[in-house]
């Protein structure tokens, strides 16, 4: 199996449709974060104002710690697109490539590739957002220093420098299992069709519907959310409440997880069951 | 006898006029006695701690250290971000003399303590709030309770207790600041017709935050000579009244 997992890795790091989701976020990061340094915080002093009329504040809330911060909203839109163009290739790609037969027609099962495909989805999603969690803060850090990290969901919250690493460590962990319910949703849509880019549109397009009805306030949504895997998605974005609500992150991780598995099932059902004719 | 008892009545009624014109305290006698209080601090250094309780802020507690040197000049550092108030951090009372024309506004019993109460009132309009009231405590000459209105809307109460340091300085051991939000004009009325207030002033304008901060003052460092320099850092650098 992990011969197999090996062989996937080297086609999946051989493709350059791979390096388009590191090249972006390596361009859109160091340029984000040094206008921000250039700008130098000043919608944060516009969100601070009304507490400006009575207070001063000694200490620098626009730090490292803020900026990279903000850039992991991008886990809401933007990492998931990217995600999506290798996660849509896996199964999609091979028929692509008119390679399905060639690989099956090896004396290993459908199942056995199927999971090796789906691990290396795995692998690729963990780096991915290991990649940005190290850029993104790293490079915040450098250009902005440390401080104390203000938080402006709901109101304004402090969080001492000291308790702030971990957030952002187990913030990303959680990013990044989020992240694999969208591979894998991707990877579902891949094992229908027989070119990545209906995976890629059809993940995106569930993805933007979601979040449509979970971030507008309407009445009639409200019973639906629950059900809705991008409720959880900001699952990452609970590590820096204070206090934690270790209940809900966990009641989070447990939907994404079934909707993982889910997901990959019906990809495996599907998969199994596949007319190859490519 | 009876030209008698009318002069003794006539002297008793005198005797007591006098000794009462005596003992009532102008706000100008007042303000000078509590300014003598301070006037031998030239400057100090205390560590403050502060907690923050407002309405949708949660702040860690803040530990900083103060610098103050007469007249105005305060600074503050601190490792970690700290929030603190912009009135009432210090007070000097020569200044406030300085500034404001203090009138008497009469005497409370707070906490079982007779405390004189002044109306301070900007003697230039530049002069911001431009009004303020005080309330002294005649037993150590210290102000233990202040009120004004910063800006239109907010309403700001602070409360005092001083502590005596180096045997000769009453200076502030704690200080709770309060913000309430100051109630709408109920008697104005935009227009005579019967209709429900402007959306624009009621919901969408983001409400003033409610709330208090208590402040403790630590390890005071009395007279230590502050250099200048200290105050010529802007972050953190403010003046007091």
């Amino acid at each position: 199996m992990l011969r197999l997992v090996y062989y996937e890795l080297i086609k999946t790091f051989l493709k350059k449709r791979t390096y388009i989701g590191f090249l972006l976020v390596a361009v859109v990061v160091p340029l984000v974060e040094i206008a921000m340094r250039i700008e130098g915080g000043r919608f944060l002093q516009f969100s601070l104002r009304s507490l400006q009329q009575d207070f001063f504040f000694v200490g620098n809330l626009f730090n490292g710690w803020f900026v990279a911060y903000s850039m992991m909203n991008s886990l809401w839109i933007h990492i998931p697109l990217l995600i999506t163009f290798v996660a849509g290739d896996q199964l999609a790609g091979e028929a692509t490539a008119g390679t399905y037969r060639l690989i099956l027609v090896r004396p290993v099962s459908r199942t056995r590739i199927f999971i090796s495909k789906f691990y290396t989805t795995i692998i690729y999603t963990v780096i991915f957002v290991g990649f940005l969690a190290i850029l993104s803060t790293g490079l915040a850090l450098l250009l902005l220093g440390r401080g104390d990290l203000i938080i402006l969901t709901r109101g304004i919250l402090i969080l001492p420098e000291a308790d702030v690493a971990w957030r952002f460590l187990l913030g990303y962990v959680l990013a990044a299992w989020a992240m694999l319910t969208i591979a894998s949703l991707a990877f579902l849509f891949s094992s229908f069709v027989e070119n990545a880019i209906g995976p890629i549109i059809g993940t995106m397009g569930v993805n933007m519907i979601f979040l449509l009805v979970t971030v507008i306030p309407l009445e009639l949504f409200q019973d639906v959310k629950p059900y809705l895997y991008y409720n959880y998605m900001n699952v990452w974005q609970k590590v820096f409440e204070d206090p934690v609500p270790w209940q809900t992150i966990g009641d989070s991780i447990a939907v994404l997880g079934a909707y993982t598995l889910v997901f990959v099932v019906v990809a495996w059902a599907i998969f199994r069951r596949k007319d190859i004719l490519t | 006898m009876r030209l008698w008892r009318t002069a003794v009545g006539f002297v008793l009624v005198l005797a007591v006029s006098v000794q009462c014109a005596a003992q009532v305290l102008k706000a100008p006698d007042i303000m000078k006695n509590v300014e003598r209080g301070f006037e031998k601090v030239q400057d100090f250094v205390a560590t403050i701690e502060a907690n923050v309780d407002m309405e949708r802020v949660r702040i860690p507690k803040i530990t900083a250290t103060m610098y103050f040197k007469k007249p105005d000049k305060v600074h503050f550092s601190s490792s970690s971000f700290a929030m603190l108030p912009r009135e009432g951090i210090v007070l000097n009372p020569s200044l406030l003399r300085e500034r404001y024309e203090a009138k008497m506004s009469g005497e409370e019993v707070v906490d079982g303590r007779k405390l004189y109460r002044l109306a301070l009132t900007a003697k230039e309009a530049k002069v911001r709030p431009s009004q303020l009231l005080l309330w002294i405590d005649p037993s150590v000459w210290t102000i233990a309770r202040m009120e004004t209105v910063p800006y239109q809307g907010r309403v700001l109460r602070f409360s005092f207790t001083h502590t005596l340091q180096a045997g000769s300085f009453w200076l502030p051991e704690t200080m709770k600041a309060t913000y309430d939000v100051a109630a709408a004009d109920s008697s104005v009325k935009r227009l005579d017709l019967d209709m429900p207030a402007s959306p624009q002033l009621d919901e969408i304008r983001r409400p003033t935050r409610s709330g208090s901060i208590t402040v403790k003052y630590l390890d005071y460092k009395v007279n230590v000579g502050i250099s200048d320099d200290v105050f010529e850092k802007r972050d953190g650098a403010s003046k007091t009244k």
